[in-house]
């Protein structure tokens, strides 16, 4: 498909894309390669692999890969299928191995330091000698890595793009809800740990859907998620009213943040403080209302804005809660142009007491994953509008993205601009 | 006697390599890619050690059993 033709499916400045980006295969096959193989993707959280030897199996786009720390600490990622015939080299979830064993034909790749010296590389080769004359490169035919990995405070990212830029030029100055992302309720970068098992399910929609509910999308709220707020499922219950847990009756966000170039994108700014929940659990309010506290003295000593929270989207498939509360992640894994995995992570502080890691799964659940009620209102819309866009008539019509055209300023931050009005779909 | 040898079957070794990547100080193959123990006797401690280097073999080729002051074994199962 020709560029021009690409050009023709936006028309920015009037605010109308057209349904083929959000259905046609061919359009998504280019983005698995122009997008998905060259981007910086989320692999997984550090905690995740605390010991030598623990790994994780993730996606990166379509791709399967390990997550492994080695016998020295470092981390790698590595493609989940045998350079002999394919096979996953690894079938678990989770486990602690400095080696995976291919079930196929039993090539085996190591990731000790002392027995080989890249890590993935292919250390034995039945009959290496009387099948293939001992000639076999073994040092060539190694588990891929990725090009690059980088470390953000716990949160491990990964592309396989050799040219790709650097993490942090990646990132920009978005890096700020990465950072509240990455960082506990009191604003510690990396005391943060993930709470044990990855929730993994399918959509039938297209991955864009979710990356830009989260990049800004302030309008789908009220209609979409009224319900669960007058149910109660926030922090204070039905008193205090949201599902966030901010004091009802709050000044809205005066604004979203785009950086238009790079992609990422969020509701509020890094101004834009939301507010800190009120809980109906004496215990849970005691624990916030300290670690809020140490925060608000932490971020005036190290100069951090007080906002970035969220939600918000990196480029193009991370989306997420940036904290102090909630904080929880999701990855939009493409599978077809109307389907999509959905890779859910929620974050607790490293040093939490029990009784708040256990109050805050049971709010996480409630509230996403497959059979969190926020995100079933979600999926609704993204299934239900995905499956009437693909009609042969409804797929000749654009949507609509005209909601604060032309109505944004620059930010502060590089390469950002922030909506005049609170509700914009500049971003996306 | 106390302590453990490492039995190999070596008409069922295929040369894996999976026992020399768990423990590299016990285990090589020959010039014929079959795994060879380098040690005749282990202690005790070495139990659990060993015992997972041998269940890592793909094809069970290795077995753990108590050293004995008997002659060799033939190398196959019982």
């Amino acid at each position: 498909m020709a560029a021009d033709r690409l050009d023709r499916l936006v028309d920015a400045d009037a605010g109308i894309i057209s349904r083929d980006i959000f259905v046609d295969a061919d359009i998504f096959r280019i983005e698995l390669e122009q997008v998905f193989a060259r981007a910086w993707l989320f692999v997984g959280h550090a905690s995740q692999v605390p010991n030598p030897g623990d790994f994780v199996t993730s996606r990166l786009g379509t791709d399967e890969v390990l997550l492994t720390r080695d016998d020295a600490g470092e981390l790698h990622v590595l493609l989940n299928s045998c350079r002999h015939r394919g096979m996953k080299v690894c079938r678990y979830d989770e486990g602690n191995t400095l080696s995976f064993t291919c079930p196929y034909h039993g090539w085996s790749y190591s990731t000790d330091g002392t027995l080989v010296s890249v890590a993935g590389e292919l250390l034995g080769v039945p009959h290496f000698r009387p099948g293939y004359g001992g000639a076999l490169d073994r040092s060539a035919w190694g588990l891929v890595p990725v090009a690059q990995v980088a470390n953000h405070h716990g949160l491990v990212f990964a592309t396989w793009d050799p040219q790709a830029p650097p993490f942090a030029d990646y990132v920009g100055d978005f890096h700020w809800w990465l950072d509240n992302l990455a960082s506990s309720a009191s604003g510690e970068k990396g005391k943060v740990v993930a709470l044990r098992g990855v929730q993994k399910w399918r959509i039938r929609a297209n991955w864009k859907f979710v990356a830009e509910n989260f990049l800004g999308d302030n309008y789908h709220g009220p209609p979409s998620h009224e319900s669960v707020d007058a149910v109660g499922i926030g922090p204070g219950g039905t008193a205090a009213a949201t599902r966030h847990g901010a004091a009802s009756g709050q000044k809205r966000s005066i604004a979203s943040t785009s950086f238009v170039r790079l992609g990422h994108g969020a509701t509020g700014s890094a101004h834009y403080f939301m507010g800190y929940p009120t809980f109906e659990e004496p215990e849970l309010t005691e624990y916030f209302t300290r670690c809020f506290a140490a925060r608000r003295a932490r971020f005036e000593q190290e100069g951090r804005p007080p906002g970035a929270m969220g939600p918000a989207t990196l480029f193009p498939s991370l989306s997420f809660h940036a904290g102090p509360f909630p904080r929880a992640l999701l990855v939009a894994h493409p599978i077809s142009p109307t389907e999509t995995e959905v890779w859910r992570w929620y974050l607790v502080d490293a040093d939490a007491p029990p009784e708040v890691v256990d109050w805050l799964r049971r709010y996480y659940l409630r509230y996403s994953g497959p059979a969190g009620l926020v995100e079933q209102d979600d999926m609704e819309n993204w299934d239900y509008a995905s499956e009437a866009s693909e009609g042969t008539i409804a797929r000749r019509l654009p949507y609509n993205y005209q909601l604060g055209l032309g109505m944004t300023q620059p930010s502060e931050l590089r390469g950002a601009v922030e909506s005049e009005y609170f509700m914009t779909e500049e971003n996306a | 006697m106390s302590g453990w040898r490492v039995v190999v079957d070596r008409d069922r070794c295929q040369g894996y390599a999976n026992c020399l990547d768990a423990a590299p100080d016990v285990f090589d193959l020959d010039e014929h890619d079959i795994a060879v123990v380098l040690t005749e006797r282990f202690d005790d401690a070495e139990h659990d050690r060993l015992e997972r280097a041998v269940r890592r073999c793909p094809v069970a080729a290795l077995r753990l059993e108590p050293a004995t002051d008997r002659p060799g074994t033939d190398g196959r199962p019982r």
